[in-house]
Parts: C-alpha cells; sequence; structure tokens
C-alpha cells in the first residue's frame, strides 16, 4: 500500500475513533488532569475542587470541567473567586489520537523496537498529556489571580493556552511522537537518514 | 516517496527548527493582532471570500459578515474567534518548509502549493461550521470539536508528507580521496 494512502487510512480511522471515543476519553482521563492540576497548581493561591465532563454551554456540547477555587493570595482563609475551566471534549481527545497514531503507524523494523517505542511513549504521552489538556484547563484560575492582582494583561498562562489553540498542541504532539519513533528506530532509513551507497 | 514522513538530516533538528519556527510565527501573528494586517488577512482574505461562496451556494441563507467576526444568518451565527480562522495551517506549513532540507525551488513550489491547498481547506471549513451550525447542530460536538479542526491540519501534514518525500535532494557522491 501507498505510504500516504496508509497514512491517510490511519487519520480517517483515528478521526473516527476520536469522534466516537471522544466523551468516554475524557471521563477516562479527567483523574489524571485533576491530579496534574493539583500538582500545578501548588504553590499558587489556587484549589482544584474537581475535574468531570458536563454538558456544554451549547446545547449538544459536553466539555471536560475543572471548577476551582481562587484565594487573593496564599496567605488569605476565604476563596475570592470560583471558576470553571472548559475544554471540549473533542480537544481533549486530541493528543491521544495524533500522537498515539503517529507513533503506532510509523514503521518499525521488529516487534522489539514496537515494544521500545510503546515503552518510552508512555510516559512522554502523559506528559504531553499535562503540557496540553493539563495546563488548559488550569487557564481561568491563572486568569483570576491576575484580575484580583490588579493586573489586566494577559499572562504567561493566556499566552500558552493561545499557542496551543493556534496549532501548538498538534505541533507538541506531533514533534513528541516524531522524536520517539526516529530515536527508537536502529534502522537508518527508518530515521530519514539518507544512507551513503558506496 | 518515502515510506514514513521524511525528516531530513536530523530529526531531533528538524523537530527543534519546525518548533521554534512555529513560536515564532505564532508569536509575530499574535503580535499583529488588531492591526491592519490582521484585518487584510482574516476579514479581507477568509472571511469576506468565505460568505461571498456561502451567498453563492445558498443565497436564501443571507449570510453576512458582522462585527466581531460573526458569519451571521437568520439560522445561524458563527463566531469566529481566535485559532479558528485557519491561520494555523499556513504558519505549520511554512515552519515545515523551513525545517526541511530542500533547494528553493521546492521550498517555493511548496510554499505555492500548500498555501493554495491551505487557504481552500480554511475557507472550506468556515463554509463546514456554517452550515453544520445551520443545518446539522446535533453534529457540532463531534465535527467542531475535533473533525474539523484536525481533518484540514492532516491534510496538510499528507501534502507536507509528499511534498517532502519528493524534496529530498540527491546526496553527492563523496569523494574516495577526500581528506
Amino acid at each position: 500500500m501507498r505510504p500516504d494512502i496508509r497514512w491517510g487510512l490511519a487519520a480517517a480511522a483515528a478521526l473516527a475513533i476520536g469522534v466516537g471515543c471522544a466523551e468516554p476519553y475524557a471521563r477516562l482521563a479527567a483523574p489524571y488532569y485533576r491530579l496534574v492540576d493539583e500538582l500545578l497548581a501548588t504553590g499558587h493561591p489556587w484549589e482544584i475542587a474537581g475535574v468531570a465532563v458536563a454538558p456544554g454551554r451549547t446545547a449538544f456540547t459536553a466539555e471536560l470541567q475543572l471548577q476551582g477555587y481562587v484565594r487573593r493570595s496564599m496567605s488569605a482563609a476565604n476563596h475570592a473567586a470560583r471558576v470553571v475551566g472548559r475544554v471540549q471534549v473533542g480537544e481533549v481527545v486530541e493528543t491521544p489520537l495524533v500522537f498515539w497514531t503517529l507513533l503506532l503507524v510509523w514503521p518499525a523494523t521488529t516487534l522489539r523496537q514496537r515494544a521500545w517505542r510503546l515503552a518510552v511513549g508512555i510516559p512522554v504521552f502523559f506528559g504531553v498529556e499535562a503540557l496540553t489538556t493539563g495546563t488548559q484547563l488550569m487557564l481561568p484560575l491563572a486568569q483570576a489571580s491576575a484580575i484580583l492582582a490588579g493586573n489586566p494583561d494577559p499572562t504567561v498562562w493566556d499566552h500558552w493556552s493561545r499557542f496551543l489553540e493556534f496549532g501548538g498542541q498538534f505541533v507538541l504532539d506531533c514533534v513528541a511522537a516524531m522524536l520517539i519513533a526516529t530515536g527508537t528506530a536502529r534502522d537508518a532509513r527508518l530515521r530519514g537518514v539518507r544512507v551513503q551507497q558506496n | 516517496m518515502t515510506t514514513t514522513p521524511a525528516t531530513g538530516a536530523g530529526p531531533l533538528r528538524f523537530a527543534l527548527t519546525f518548533t521554534l519556527c512555529f513560536a515564532a510565527l505564532f508569536g509575530g501573528f499574535e503580535a499583529s493582532r488588531g492591526s491592519a494586517f490582521e484585518r487584510f488577512v482574516v476579514e479581507d482574505l477568509i472571511l469576506v471570500p468565505t460568505i461571498a461562496l456561502i451567498d453563492r451556494i445558498t443565497p436564501e441563507d443571507h449570510a453576512e459578515l458582522t462585527s466581531g467576526r460573526v458569519i451571521a444568518s437568520p439560522g445561524a451565527n458563527l463566531h469566529v474567534t481566535r485559532g479558528c480562522e485557519g491561520i494555523e495551517m499556513f504558519l505549520l506549513l511554512v515552519s515545515g518548509i523551513i525545517a526541511f532540507p530542500a533547494s528553493a525551488r521546492r521550498r517555493v513550489q511548496g510554499l505555492l502549493l500548500g498555501s493554495l491547498l491551505a487557504y481552500t481547506l480554511s475557507i472550506s471549513r468556515l463554509m463546514a461550521l456554517h452550515y453544520i451550525l445551520h443545518y446539522s447542530p446535533a453534529a457540532w460536538e463531534a465535527l467542531h470539536g475535533l473533525v474539523l479542526p484536525l481533518a484540514p491540519i492532516i491534510l496538510m501534514g499528507l501534502f507536507f508528507m509528499d511534498w517532502s518525500g519528493r524534496a529530498v535532494q540527491p546526496a553527492r557522491p563523496r569523494s574516495a580521496h577526500a581528506a
């Protein structure tokens, strides 16, 4: 089969799986996002109350929602704001779809190579998930803190969120998968390296 | 045609250059938000032709561009927010072509053909979003959240794979007497 057809079919299959599995995946991954966001909240006056899938603001939509509280400072006793971080379930499933499709469909010469990729891919995948969906959910907490501090300018969190929404998430997913696939390839041809034939 | 997405002589170098180029282009475009250039690109080059096409295909929709970048019609109001315009496809294309080792001729060819594809996909995506919102809102979640943002980028990726497979320059034969 021609490689472009194989990749095209893999992409179409991944999209079909994504459409069917977006909401179940978001439900399954919600506890992980909560764990990540609690870690990210460390050192900030933020409290994560929960992460769960809920109906969106418009009909026919479902969202992964983070419920959280923001205090004015670390020492403040009371919450100053309650916020909701929202990511559509379709966006939640983007990272696993892109990352695993690339990693699994990328040609390998041996089964051992595939197993090695899988072993390296799992921790990297969790890292990419934290950097993408995990941080997207935290944005309203950072925005609320900035507003409470009287800072109307976009924060680093805003810039990161815009980067992700603007295709940066796709770039991170692809680059991470590509580096694992090529890094674990023993065969120089699979790395895309041109071998000098003498 | 390569069997994998060709990444040139060094996957790490390609990945770093691609990411840095994309980040720089993204930063540059974000800095231009609100400028005449940004309005020209988003409104005059993308939104106005999209609405003209919608009006041509379904004149009964009476689509028009209202303030706040809304493609408004009696049955649907599509708010085109940051990241929905399709600009990212151009930035991904340019970053990939800069990062990949190829001749200037091949780069220009890739940029021209790729830009044409990206432009077509940008307009098609916005039209699809309008029609989905207007005629099949039940399909909105699956299509707006996943398929329509990702499918055009995947098509751009396939275009890039094809271009990079053709653009790999033949290696120069190494001299047997080279030091």
